[in-house]
């Protein structure tokens, strides 16, 4: 009677998976074949799934529109994604490393004060941000995208929490071997700390990629665009060219899912180990 | 032997004690650079927008008015709307975001194999989909003229409604399309939960003849409470802090019916004729309420949490 049960509830746990995952994915299908079609089939009114034939001059609009070009705002969303990753995994880890291992005066205010940044709604400084930002001259240029993002409380918070759980003998060996600090934190603690860098490296690849209020507050000149801004003002350009503006997302898509692919198994068990805490 | 580590650690010691002095600059360097950021990036604005706040400013001049921005928006009717909305939004969207996501990873759970992995990156791959593009989907599907749904209805025999266009509607369509980016995340967050019971408080109900359903009743949601009570916290934190899809989706129409109070501040923000200072207040309070929930919510879930 029990297994019955229990046979009967896989049956519908598997069924009810299957519809779910269906449903979640099926918007993003419908964007990439959608792509493909001719703009009057993607309004047609009895739904075909499939378009009639496939055609590509979407995507040959999107890459020679005059006043936006699509290929340079991917190449700067590129770049600004790239050293924004990069900078804060360097400086995040190495401040956490400090906070984790190494004693200076003035530690706990330092800890005290990173931590409490964590508090901040974004809202509360957005504007001001702006501001500020404008006074320092960054205004429209590249740096002004990931700067004020490079050294995040909760991830110099998530990386002390991960290094403090490194037993000690690991460095006491490096130490006695006369290593500096510098190096135990290059050559023991980066290499062990692959799980938490990769997890919080890809979210902040695909935030930045996908991130769109802060640009928009801050780039103006087309030349300087990111891809989220882009299709934005695709939408209000092309208002009936829909197969446009869906090729255009299709391939806003594809880099946060390469790199969610690559790193897939990682960031699943990352989030699994990291949820609990 | 001994006499080798006495030797050793003195050695140590004398390697150290460099180092030792080494070890003050090497930590400056490594957490200068992030205080930096930090100061300019988070303090500074912080300050501007406290003090600015307290002043009629409008980018060029500045005069001290107290409190009165902080009286004018709480006075003011759209402000005051946009809580209601957050209101209407955590009322719909929680009970749904919390359940089906839980009953999702139950299921995820009695999985094995390639299928489970497989189903558990599906899922997550809307999460991974920016707003812009989530939001470009969702208005094509929504869509009077053509939309996909539309066209669903109308094969069914129905009539076409315009969802954009009525207060409800467009926040329900909001509500799914965050839902819908939203999904994986509470999935694999309730399925760490769910992990993390003890395999053995099954087995011990299994011998008393516990079916399914009580075991459901009496260990697994008991033992879900803190999960359930954190998710809770952060739904209705992200909610009040949600302004990307209502931008993108409606901004804010018809008729303020999905406006949310960021939302609120970034129009008026890009509204040349309303004062900064006001557009400031409106975002201090904001960060008092936030502030103020996360510390009644830490406040009340702790006590639980020290319990177990």
């Amino acid at each position: 009677m029990v297994k019955n049960e229990g046979k009967f509830f896989t049956i519908f746990s598997y069924i009810f998976c299957t519809i779910l995952v269906v449903l979640c994915l099926f918007p993003l299908v419908w964007m990439a074949v959608s792509a493909f079609k001719l703009d009057r089939e993607v309004w047609a009114y009895p739904i075909r799934f499939f378009p009639r034939q496939w055609i590509t001059k979407n995507f040959v609009t999107l890459f020679t529109n005059k006043s936006l070009s699509y290929g340079l705002a991917v190449r700067n969303t590129l770049i600004v994604c790239i050293a924004h990753t990069i900078g804060s995994l360097i400086l995040e880890t190495a401040a956490a490393y400090a906070y984790a291992r190494l004693d200076f005066p003035l530690k706990k205010l330092f800890w005290r004060v990173t931590l409490f940044t964590m508090f901040i709604p974004n809202i509360a400084i957005l504007l001001t941000s702006f501001v500020v930002v404008r006074k320092l001259g960054m205004l429209d240029t590249l740096w002004v995208l990931f700067i004020p993002s490079l050294a995040g409380a909760y991830a110099i918070f998530f990386y002390r929490q991960f290094f403090l759980n490194i037993p000690m003998s690991m460095e006491e060996a490096a130490l006695v071997d006369g290593a500096s600090r510098f190096k135990i934190y290059y050559s023991v603690f980066l290499p062990n700390a692959k799980a938490p860098m990769v997890l919080l490296g890809t979210g902040c690849f695909i935030g930045c990629w996908n991130s769109f209020v802060w640009p928009s507050l801050t780039i103006q000149s087309t030349t300087r665009y990111q891809v989220m801004q882009v299709i934005r003002s695709f939408r209000n350009q092309y208002t009936e060219a829909y197969g446009v503006v869906m090729a255009a997302s299709a391939i806003a898509a594809i880099p946060p899912l390469i790199v969610f692919m690559i790193f897939q198994r990682d960031i699943v068990k990352g989030m699994l180990i990291s949820g609990i805490k | 032997m001994l006499r080798q580590t006495a030797g050793s650690t003195k050695r140590a010691k004398r390697v150290r004690r460099p180092t030792a002095k080494m070890d003050y600059i090497t930590a400056y360097c490594m957490i200068i650079p992030p205080l930096i950021v930090l100061g300019i990036f988070v303090f500074w604005p912080l300050y501007e927008s406290l003090s600015k706040s307290l002043t009629d400013w409008n980018f060029y001049n500045t005069t001290f008015v107290g409190l009165k921005n902080y009286q004018v928006a709480l006075r003011n009717p759209i402000f005051r709307r946009s809580f209601g909305n957050i209101v209407k939004y955590v009322l719909i969207s929680l009970p749904i975001g919390i359940i089906l996501p839980f009953l999702f990873a139950h299921c995820v759970r009695h999985m094995r194999g390639l299928y489970a992995d497989m189903s558990k990156t599906a899922l997550y791959i809307p999460s991974i989909i920016s707003g812009v593009i989530a939001s470009v989907i969702f208005l094509f599907i929504f869509d009077f003229q053509g939309g996909l749904l539309n066209n669903a209805i109308r094969t069914l025999g129905g009539t076409k409604y315009n969802f954009m266009a009525h207060g409800t509607s467009a926040l329900l369509c909001i509500i799914f399309t965050s839902f819908w980016s939203g999904f994986g995340h509470s999935t694999l967050y309730m399925l760490a939960g769910l992990n993390n019971i003890p395999d053995t408080y099954y087995e011990a109900a299994a011998l008393d003849g516990c079916g399914g359903f009580r075991r459901m009743i009496y260990i697994t949601i008991p033992c879900m409470r803190n999960i359930f009570l954190l998710s809770l916290v952060n739904g209705i934190r992200g909610t009040l802090m949600m302004m990307e899809l209502p931008l993108l989706m409606t901004n804010g129409g018809p008729n303020n019916a999905t406006i949310t109070p960021v939302l609120y501040i970034y129009k008026m923000f890009s509204d040349s004729a309303v004062s900064m200072g006001y557009v400031l207040a409106c975002s201090v309070m904001m960060m008092v309420f936030s502030v103020a929930f996360t510390a009644v919510s830490f406040f009340l879930i702790k006590p639980d949490k020290s319990m177990e």
